[in-house]
């Protein structure tokens, strides 16, 4: 029989022995073996994407045994598309061709603090859409990386481009060590602002946009072009640096843009 | 002498029930809709072959110092049989419940508490009210049955003609292994789990849907793809078992769904 206490007040008077209920945590991992083609991340709330020198993807994540669903043992998760929770903690991988998912399919997992590490070499798409965001973290990528993102802050560490990056109600913070001329480099807050650190030697053709905000930077960008130079019709910079290169775009349509220049 | 029985039985099958309840028993049912609502009481609902219904019932409310302000309510009628299970919260006294770290119990009432009483190695204090009931009823497998929970958990077990279940706050978990004779099965909770258990050779098609939670299964992979959605804020499944036949809504609003064949 369950027993009801119906309460007006509730102190809980937690003896020191009780704070050792909250539960051990186990790292769990899903490896695939794959160091070329393309990895696609579809709707992760909180994931961290770092590349190493590596030939797997791997897919991890701290579970704690809290976590675990007694119920649920020898059960499967019901989910639309089909797919299995073959990671134990919300989410799918699987493969078609040279492209591998890594989709979270569980709203209850222990989706926080997933981490997966990425061979380099391998194309990155990140994509996702509902107000669920937490972090994004891409860090120490050097090849192509696309996302598409609502409500993420997006934060970018070590990357050297080519790379689009749009978020709608999102900031961006991207540092780059290095920016590589193999391909173009696209940058898109609508809401937010986006703060980027480029390092000295960079070479490229830049473009600092912000419509309804303003343009702040450090650097000596050789101006070919500033728009009407009207201060109600926003900012819109086009020029140089460093004699020109890689298309180079920075662009907050209600916020402010910042280019730095690294130390 | 055999109709001065019957008609006492009959008055008798109207009447109400206080306290700290016993058996009771249900003949010469009038419908075969009946309606079960309960409040704070955790139920158990089971079919089986016998032609009348019998109620087990056991409570303590307060260490069975209030088990009166539990009323029980029998009505037997050709528009419906209904069942109802009341606690009178609003004249029970509050108390103080505490327990130690072994889990044995103090109640006082809150009137006679010292609030000196500080810094005894507690693991909790509450402040409130203590229920703790269970009604199990036997119907027969005939039957209609609407069920209403609002604060207990609810078990089915058995098959019944149709099966209609509300809860609130309290679970559902129903083991119906023979669903191929009932008309149809509805299970719906608001704000915790539904878990439902059927035999695998069962022709049923199954509806479930969640807002807030998960479905679990052990469903073989269809062989048929039929409609499932996915929603962003809940999901919604269809799934056609042994070519269907029974439908079977389940959904639980806030919480997850558990299907299990067996």
């Amino acid at each position: 029989m369950k027993t009801y206490i119906y309460l007006v007040l509730t102190l809980a008077l937690m003896c020191a022995s009780t704070s050792s209920m909250q539960g051990q945590t186990a790292k769990k991992e899903h490896k695939t073996t794959m160091s070329t083609g393309t990895l696609s991340i579809i709707d992760l709330d909180d994931v961290l994407v770092e590349g190493y020198n590596g030939s797997e993807v791997v897919v991890s994540s701290m579970v704690a045994e809290s976590e675990e669903n007694e119920r649920a043992k020898g059960l499967k998760l019901m989910n639309a598309m089909g797919l299995d929770d073959n990671t134990g903690f919300g989410i799918a991988v699987y493969q078609e061709g040279t492209e591998l998912f890594v989709r979270q399919i569980s709203k209850s997992c222990s989706c926080s603090d997933v981490t997966i590490q990425v061979p380099k070499g391998m194309k990155i798409n990140v994509s996702h859409s509902n107000y669920n965001a937490e972090n994004l973290r891409i860090k120490n990528v050097s090849s192509e990386l696309e996302i598409t993102t609502n409500h993420h802050d997006v934060r970018l560490e070590d990357v050297t481009g080519p790379m689009a990056v749009k978020t709608v109600y999102g900031s961006i913070d991207a540092i780059f060590t290095s920016l590589s001329q193999t391909g173009s480099v696209s940058l898109y807050s609508v809401y937010e602002l986006v703060d980027v650190t480029i390092p000295s030697q960079s070479k490229m053709n830049v473009t600092l946009s912000a419509p309804y905000g303003s343009v702040y930077s450090n650097i000596n960008v050789d101006v070919s072009d500033h728009g009407n130079g009207s201060w109600n019709s926003g900012t819109t910079i086009k020029g140089s640096f460093n004699g020109g290169g890689v298309e180079f775009s920075v662009k907050s349509a209600y916020e402010d843009v910042y280019l730095r220049q690294a130390n | 002498m055999k109709l001065k029985i019957i008609v006492l039985l009959a008055f008798a099958l109207m009447y109400s029930d206080r306290g700290l309840a016993q058996n009771q028993r249900i003949d010469n049912l009038r419908s075969e809709n009946a309606s079960i609502k309960t409040d704070y009481m955790d139920v158990r609902i089971e079919s089986w072959k016998e032609d009348y219904i019998e109620i087990q019932s056991s409570l303590i409310i307060n260490m069975s110092n209030e088990n009166d302000k539990h009323e029980l309510t029998i009505v037997n009628k050709k528009e419906g049989i209904q069942i109802s299970s009341k606690v009178d919260i609003s004249n029970i006294e509050k108390m103080v419940i505490r327990t130690d770290k072994e889990g044995n119990k103090t109640y006082t009432p809150i009137k006679e508490w010292n609030e000196n009483e500080k810094g005894r190695s507690l693991n909790s204090i509450d402040f409130g009210y203590e229920i703790d009931g269970m009604i199990t009823i036997y119907v027969p497998e005939s039957m209609k049955i609407k069920m209403e929970s609002i604060y207990g958990d609810v078990n089915l077990e058995g098959s019944f003609k149709t099966l209609k279940t509300y809860s609130t706050y309290g679970l559902i978990e129903a083991n119906l292994q023979n669903v191929s004779g009932m008309e149809n099965i509805n299970l719906n909770s608001t704000y915790d789990i539904v878990d439902l258990t059927i035999g695998e050779s069962s022709h049923a098609h199954l509806h479930l849907s969640t807002s807030y939670g998960e479905i679990y299964s052990n469903l073989p992979a269809q062989k048929n793809g039929t409609t499932t959605k996915n929603y962003s804020c809940g999901s919604s499944n269809e799934y056609v078992l042994n070519e269907g036949s029974v439908p079977i809504h389940v959904n639980a609003t806030y919480d997850n769904i558990y299907i299990r064949t067996n």
